[in-house]
């Protein structure tokens, strides 16, 4: 199977899953994946690709869950160690990014 | 985003060539723009930067932010001389995303079940070059240690976009070289384009090393720029 988030999206998408995928659209400093790295998230929470070093992985997952069964819709998110939630879901590394999360309906 | 700009992304990739999805950054509405259409864009400024530095841009325009999201088709690897360390090398480069082309005349060495995943040619470098665009997302390299090989590759990547060269040989065997070119009528300056010997000094030993500090270098130069490389050059002589 391929690595590739968006080929995997599709893939899930055709046996009916609701997918969503995050990109990452934004860095600041040192940030572990450069912009445009994707993560494709089915709406079971099985994950292929990364925006983070494993560090955002989980809290992007969670986000992306709660929008995914609504009407297709984009969400933004962004991290860092500026961020109140740094101590849980911050970047090790001291960087911030910014997250956009779009969910794509298997029915549309 | 839906079903159909997935189903879209992935055909134009498998065409290879490059486009962008461009989206405002809060509105749930992606298009991709490709080939004529970029120039007509009302944003083809941005499109352009994105793809021709392959990053995403994030850009403010007249109030409003504008995700351009550019997809190249992957940097291709020329690798000259299908020996041992070619064998590591291609393996490695692929699972970096780059598409590896293997090129020997000698039928011993091009066998594909060596390189299975890979497209051989087993032809001499000048004829299997002519089909081949040495554009500036390719990286060749040349292994064979048969200078009779190895220059003819260098001459035609030297008087290409490439934007990388690297010649495998000793400081002496590439001191050799230097001088046959210099001869040939090529100057200094862009015989310095020939990283030789190849690869970041890891001190590699076997194939499956040396095929790591190849593609190590071969990374420096696509994602550094060139003043960078230069530093990152003597700051490893110097360690």
């Amino acid at each position: 199977m391929s690595n590739d988030p968006i080929e995997n999206a599709l893939e899930w998408l055709k046996k009916g899953h609701n997918v969503a995928i995050a990109t990452v659209v934004k860095t600041w400093g040192s940030a572990p994946r450069k912009a445009g790295s994707q993560l494709a998230i089915r709406e079971d929470g099985l994950m292929i690709g990364s925006v983070s070093g494993g560090c955002v992985e989980g809290d992007v997952v969670a986000n992306a869950l709660e929008i995914i069964n609504t009407p297709a819709s984009v969400r933004l998110l962004q991290y860092g160690i500026t961020n109140d939630t740094a101590w849980e879901v911050g970047l090790a590394c001291g960087g911030d990014i910014k997250i956009r999360i779009d969910t794509i309906k298997s029915n549309g | 985003m839906d079903k159909a700009l997935l189903e879209k992304i992935i055909k134009n990739k498998n065409k290879k060539i490059s486009f962008c999805l461009i989206s405002q950054a809060d509105i749930n509405e992606t298009v991709l723009v490709k080939n004529k259409e970029i120039d007509k864009h009302q944003f083809s400024e941005f499109i352009k930067k994105a793809i021709n530095e392959d990053r995403l841009i994030l850009e403010e325009i007249n109030g409003k932010e504008w995700i351009f999201n550019p997809f190249n088709p992957p940097a291709k690897l020329i690798i000259v001389g299908a020996v041992h360390v070619a064998q590591s090398l291609s393996i490695i480069a692929e699972n970096a995303d780059f598409e590896v082309t293997i090129i020997d005349p000698r039928e011993a060495f091009a066998a594909q079940e060596r390189f299975p995943n890979n497209k051989v040619i087993c032809a001499w470098p000048d004829d299997a070059f002519k089909e081949i665009d040495l554009d500036n997302r390719t990286a060749v390299v040349t292994l064979t240690h048969e200078p009779n090989l190895d220059d003819i590759a260098l001459k035609n990547s030297l008087n290409s976009n490439c934007f990388y060269i690297g010649a495998l040989g000793s400081k002496k065997t590439h001191k050799k070289r230097i001088d046959r070119f210099i001869e040939a009528g090529f100057n200094n300056k862009t015989l310095k384009r020939i990283n030789g010997p190849i690869g970041l000094p890891i001190n590699a030993q076997t194939p499956q090393e040396i095929a790591i500090s190849i593609m190590a270098e071969i990374i420096s130069s696509l994602r550094f720029q060139k003043e960078s490389i230069e530093e990152l050059r003597e700051n490893w002589k110097n360690r």
